[in-house]
Order: C-alpha cells, then structure tokens, then sequence
C-alpha cells in the first residue's frame, strides 16, 4: 500500500505546504502522548482502589489527594476515610507506583534496545540481564550465598550484582573491539545468558522441590512485594537512567538508518551504542532485582507504539514510557482482581500482551514499516534528518 | 581467488576448489559425529565396567561374536547406552537444521527452530499432561500421555502462523514476533500450571523443559530417526531455493523464486520435524541456535554445506554434551549451556571481524 494513501498529498513545492504537514505530523504525536499520559493518570487513580476493600474511583482520588494536601482523618471518628486512606496509602499505592515505574523503565529500554540493536525482537533482557539476574537469586535461595544481608535484601543485592555481569561483558566486547555489530552483540549477550541459565538450571536441579517453587516463583515478576522502601530506590534509578536515555533520542533515527548513515551523519555510532546499553542495563538491572522477570512489556509497548505513530524515535521513546505503565498498570489491576488465583502481574502481563500484540502485527495498521522513518513527510526522510546532530 | 581473475578458466577452477574444500569440511563434520556416537556411546556406563566391554557387546548383536558376561551389561548397553547416542544424534542434528533454516528465511540471527513457538505449545501440552494428568488423546497414561499431549498441543502455534502466512501478507520479521506472540501466551499458560501444581509436580514439569535423552529407546527410535531423515533431505532438496532466500526477498522475486513460499514450506518442515523431536526430548535449547552460527563462523555462507555442515555439528554438539552429561549426572541442557556458551562467545571473538552474518 502507498504510503500516500491514508495522508492528504503532500505539496512538495511549496515551503510552506511542506512546513504545515510538518507541524501537523508532530501535532498528531504530541497529542497521542497527551492523551496517553491522561490515560496514565486515570488508571492509576482507579487501581489504588482495588484492593480487598469497596472502594469508589473518588474515594480514591480523595484519599490521595488529602494525603497530598496534608489532611488526616481519625481511626474513631472517620473510620471509613481513615482506612479508605490507610489501605490506598500502604497498601495499593506503592504498588502501583512500582507498576508506574517499572512499566515506564522496561520499556523505554526495549524501545532503546531495538533500535540500538537493529532488531525487532530485541528487549530489554536481550543481553542476558535476566539470566545473570536469575543466577544471584538462585544463588541467595538455594545456596543461600549472598553479598551482605540475609533475607531479601541479599536476594535483591545478589540478583542486581549479577544482573550487571552479563552486560558488563558485552558492554566491555563492545568497547575493546572497534566496530563490532550488533547482531554479534546480541549473540554474545545470547551466549553469556545460555551460560548464566545453565549454572541456574544446573542448581535447581539438584535443590529439592520446594526450594525449587520458590526459585521458580522469583523469577514470575510480581509487584506484590514493592513497599515504599524499595519503590524509591526503583524510582531514583529508573528516573535517572530514563532521563539518559531521552537525551539520547535525537540520535537514534540516525542508528536507525544503519551504522555507516549515521556515521556520514556526525553521530558517532559507538558512543551512542555504548551509552544506551550501559545505562539499560544498569536500569533493568535496578527494576529486575526487586520484582523478578516481567516479562514482554519491553517487547509490547515500543512496538504498540510503532504501529501507532510510525518509527519517529524522538517521540517513540516518550510515548513508550507512557504506555508501558498502563499497559503494566491494567496488567496489575488484573491480577489484584484475581487476587484469590494467585496470579502474579508476569502471568497477567502474557496473557493481557499477547493478544494485543498479535492484533496489532495482524491489525491493518500493522503493516505499516516500522523501523524507519519512512512514514515522515519527504524531505526529513533519510535524505535529511536535520535532527540527527543539532 | 584474485590471481585468476583474468581467465574464465581459473575462476572455475577456483570456485571448484572453493566448493570441494567446503564439501570435505562438510564430509569431515558428518565423519566426525559418527565417530562421536561410536566412541563416546560407551564412555559412562554407571555400572562399572569397562570402556570395552561396550564394543565387545555392540561386536556382539552385529556380528555374533562371543557375548561379554551377563545379562545386565547387555542390557546397559544395547538397550540403553547406544539407542541413546544414536537418538541424540539425530535430535542434535534435526535442532541444528531446522535452527539453520529458521535463521535463513526469517534472516534472523536469534532464530531457532523453536522461533515458530513449538517448544512453548510443547511445554504447555507436557505440563498439563504432569500437573493435571490430562491427556488429550484419551486412554492414554503416562509418559505416553505427555508425549502426546506434547506433539499436539506443539502443532498449534505453528499452525497458527501458516494460517496467518496464508492469509495475511507479511514481512519475516512481523511473522517471527507473531511467534513471539503466541510463545508468550502458551508460556504464560503453563507458567500458570506449574504455579498452581504441587511442588513435585512442579519439579516435574520443569524437568521436562530442560531437555532430556535417557527416555529415547529402541521404540522411540524409529519416530525420531524417520522424522529427521526424512525432514533433512526434504530440506536439503531445497537448498538452493534457501540460498536465493538469503539474497532478501526482492533478490528473490528477481530471480523467479516466491519468498513467501518458500518460507511457507520451510516453516512447515522444519515444524513438523521438530515437534516430534521435541515431544520425545522435551526442549533441548542452544543446540539450534549455536550450530549454525559455529558453521557459519567455520565454514562461510554457502547455503548447502551450511546446512548439512549444521546437521552435522548439531549431532556432535548434542552426542558430546551427552557423554558429559552422563558421567556428571546432570540434563544435558545443562552441560550444553556450561560449556557451549563460553565457547560458543570465544569463537564468536575471534572471528568477529570476519563478515560472515546474514
């Protein structure tokens, strides 16, 4: 199908013809990304209130908003407030948050990842993050070896420690081999997981069964077990990372058009590389150590995003990091619905993303190219990303 | 190759050479894996015996030579040990094909036979057969059940990507993350069984996943052996189609050939072959993806040797993991893992500058 079909034809001769479908082609994205930070907002207002007790949408937004605003209410005198504000605020909230966060993080890294790494299929585990990440957990549950603390805590430290091992690797392979590209990047990052898995495997295997449940169960990511303790350390280092990686966007429709374009663009392309990687890694790191492997949102998000707004990074990235909390958010109210099954937000999360993901590659938007920048009007396609080194 | 350029003659000749020296490395492979399954068959027996008590029991049932003592050490060997090696190499060779395959039409590197979500559907069939004690083919018990169980549940996903190859024009990569799709909601499906099983359950299930060869006897044998062979060569017949694949898809319509149904084809082999390789031995991963890639490190691109050279490595790899396996005691997965990913990330060094990836 002509790309030409679904836009009014473009008046290439006139400046100004060119100007207002430019303007109109960045007003369409601004919106989306308008519209999905308001949807953010009203998921997240909606599923503080699910929890075990009833519970309005406002009484919700109230419990947060007096909280905010400094209001307390008494056990005696306001006993439905003062619990509507006791279970919102320790219970659904951190939680939530945490969904907010980690969606926010794991996919902004994925969207990150496939462009960095040319493929589609890459995520934000693609360069063996989780494998090493699974090996410290086991280490802590079934060894019951770990850096520092007992508990938790050592299972936390062990798994983020861990988690860095197989990136540093690749990140190291990529600095002292000039050039190296990316499909040989992931296939390293493939070898070191396969190592990493074999050793976790190797002890699972000779542990006994309930310590193996509870190995197996670490690695389904769940939120059940963020508190507002851990939900900080998660936000500093997602927000962190994240604000890395925005300013970094500009070049990614460079990467995106193969290494030697961006090069003959001014980008320097092992930079960019090295810098993306470094700081996923040490992002999905934080996130992973503290819920487990949620699995597929880094994969699903960037590429809703895709089929929706085209292949335009500076605003792919945004608009991921919006919609990977909803799409994670409405995954975890799910599974507090089904609180009495027993389904971590991992489970939820496949079952809730694959279908939207096949729709949406079966969907008829879904054939639209995504991984260039060619649904752009004429003159910024490849010919001249004026973008790429401002 | 410069030296000649000048005469038609010496190109050929060149090109001809060029071609025999890849066939002898190919043939070298393939004598190679057979040299493995002969001489690591008898390597671990766990009953204390000698390395050469396997070759006078395997002189034995061939050539009726006189018998070793004992009923057991025959029954080790013959009915265990060399149905084994045998078994594994098949299965090692039908992973590493159809991975290479998989890596071609889809021109992906991370394929692997697996990319079509037959070891998801596979998982989802066995562990339902191990959690629930369902089978989908009734009166059947046991291991039966979850071999069953597991072919048939393995066909879904791929038949649900030939249905949308069939009726939906669509590039490799969309078709892969439709089976990325698909693996993910089959995978979340027997993630949820094996939360709910009981704990010994549990541990069964996850066993089943790792990969395993000490259940493929003589009665299995056929199954596997026929499926492969009887895959390989077809895939073999179509080498040189593949090898237009690797020229992209517009290569391809230039040069009289359908993308699309060649990859159509393919996926269909290649799943067929693997579901039954995959409902006997569970989901032995690395293997696929890794052969073809040590192949195309070692030997270049030349789509026929490349894939019979896959065959061939892929049952080394697998038979050699499997002695280890034996004498360590541990799923072979395992071993593969261990020892094949460094391996596989220092070959993958030394030859980086090597342009040899699709």
């Amino acid at each position: 199908m002509s790309p030409l079909k679904h836009r009014p034809a473009p008046q290439p001769d006139t400046d100004e013809g060119f100007r207002a479908e430019y303007r109109s082609y960045i007003w369409r994205k601004v919106l989306f990304i308008a519209f999905l930070a308001a949807a953010m907002f009203i998921l997240l207002g909606y599923s503080v209130t699910v929890s075990g007790r009833d519970m309005t949408f406002w009484d919700g937004i109230m419990a947060i908003a007096d909280r905010i605003m400094g209001v307390t209410y008494d056990r005696a005198e306001e006993p439905v407030k003062f619990w509507n504000d006791y279970i919102v605020w320790n219970s659904t909230m951190p939680r939530v948050l945490g969904a907010v966060v980690c969606g926010a993080g794991l996919a902004v890294c994925g969207a990150a990842m496939q462009v960095v790494l040319n493929n589609p299929l890459a995520e934000p585990y693609t360069l063996g993050v989780s494998s090493g990440a699974v090996f410290g957990a086991c280490l802590a549950i079934i060894l019951g070896f770990s850096f520092g603390s007992i508990g938790t805590y050592g299972i936390i430290g062990n798994a983020f420690i861990f988690a860095l091992v197989p990136c540093a690797v690749v990140i190291v392979l990529v600095g002292v081999m000039k050039g190296i590209s990316p499909v040989t990047m992931i296939l390293a990052g493939t070898a070191i997981s396969y190592f990493f898995s074999g050793l976790t495997t190797l002890m699972m295997v000779r542990t006994d069964d309930d310590t193996l449940t509870s190995s197996f169960r670490w690695q389904i990511g769940s939120l059940a077990d963020i508190g507002w303790n851990s939900i900080w350390v998660i936000f500093a280092g997602t927000a962190v990372c994240t604000a890395v990686l925005m300013m970094t966007t500009k070049y990614l429709n460079a990467l995106a058009l193969g290494d030697r374009s961006a090069t003959s663009l001014g980008v320097d392309v092992n930079k960019v590389r090295y810098t993306i990687l470094i700081v996923s890694s040490l992002m999905v790191a934080v996130i992973l150590s503290f819920t487990g492997i949620i699995g597929f949102i880094g994969l699903l998000a960037p590429h809703m995003v895709r089929s929706i707004l085209g292949a335009d990074n500076r605003y792919v990235i945004p608009a991921s990091m919006l919609l990977g909390p909803v799409i994670l958010l409405f995954a975890d109210t799910i599974s507090r619905f089904l609180a009495e099954v027993d389904l971590p937000v991992g489970i939820v999360m496949m079952f809730v993303g694959s279908p939207i993901f096949l729709y949406i590659l079966l969907g008829r938007r879904g054939r639209r190219v995504m991984y260039r920048c060619s649904d752009m009007p004429d003159r910024t396609a490849a010919s001249r990303p004026a973008t790429a080194h401002s | 190759m410069l030296r000649y350029a000048g005469s038609d003659g010496g190109v050929k000749a060149c090109y001809r050479s060029f071609l025999r020296r890849q066939k002898l490395i190919c043939i070298g492979f393939l004598v190679l894996a057979a040299l493995c399954v002969i001489v690591l068959y008898g390597f671990s027996n766990n009953a204390s015996q000698s390395y050469w008590t396997s070759y006078s029991v395997l002189g034995h049932h061939l050539f009726g030579t006189e018998a070793p003592p004992g009923k057991f050490t025959d029954m080790i060997f013959w009915d265990r040990l060399l149905p084994r090696a045998i078994n594994a190499a098949f299965v090692g060779g039908a992973l590493a094909i159809g991975g290479c395959v998989m890596q071609i039409v889809f021109r992906n590197p991370l394929a692997d036979p697996y990319t079509t979500g037959i070891s998801s559907g596979a998982g989802f069939g066995a562990t339902i057969a191990i959690a629930m004690g369902i089978s989908l083919v009734p009166g059947l018990t046991g291991d039966w059940a979850v071999i069953a169980n597991a072919f048939i549940l393995s066909l879904v996903p791929a038949a649900a990507m030939v249905a949308v190859m069939m009726f939906r024009k669509t590039s490799p990569a969309e078709l892969i993350l439709v089976g990325i799709g698909i693996m993910y909601f089959f995978g979340a499906a027997s993630t949820v069984f094996m939360l709910w099983a009981n704990p010994s359950d549990l541990s069964g299930a996850f066993r089943w996943g790792l990969g395993h060869l000490e259940s493929v006897g003589w009665d299995n044998m056929p199954a596997i052996v026929g499926t492969t062979v009887i895959g390989s060569a077809l895939i073999l017949l179509m080498s040189d189609r593949l090898s237009i694949m690797n020229s992209g898809d517009r290569g391809a319509f230039t040069m009289g050939e359908d993308p699309d149904r060649v990859r159509f084809v393919c996926l269909l082999l290649t799943s067929m072959m693997v579901a039954v390789v995959v409902a006997f031995t569970g989901t032995i991963g690395f293997v696929g993806i890794v052969a073809p890639h040590l192949v195309r490190l070692t030997m270049g691109t030349n789509t026929r040797y490349m894939l019979l050279g896959s065959f061939a490595v892929g049952a080394v790899l697998l038979v050699a993991s499997d002695a280890l396996a034996k004498v360590l005691a541990l799923p072979v997965g395992v071993i593969m893992s261990v020892v094949g990913g460094p391996l596989f990330l220092f070959i993958l060094v030394k030859q980086y500058k090597r342009e040899h990836f699709v």
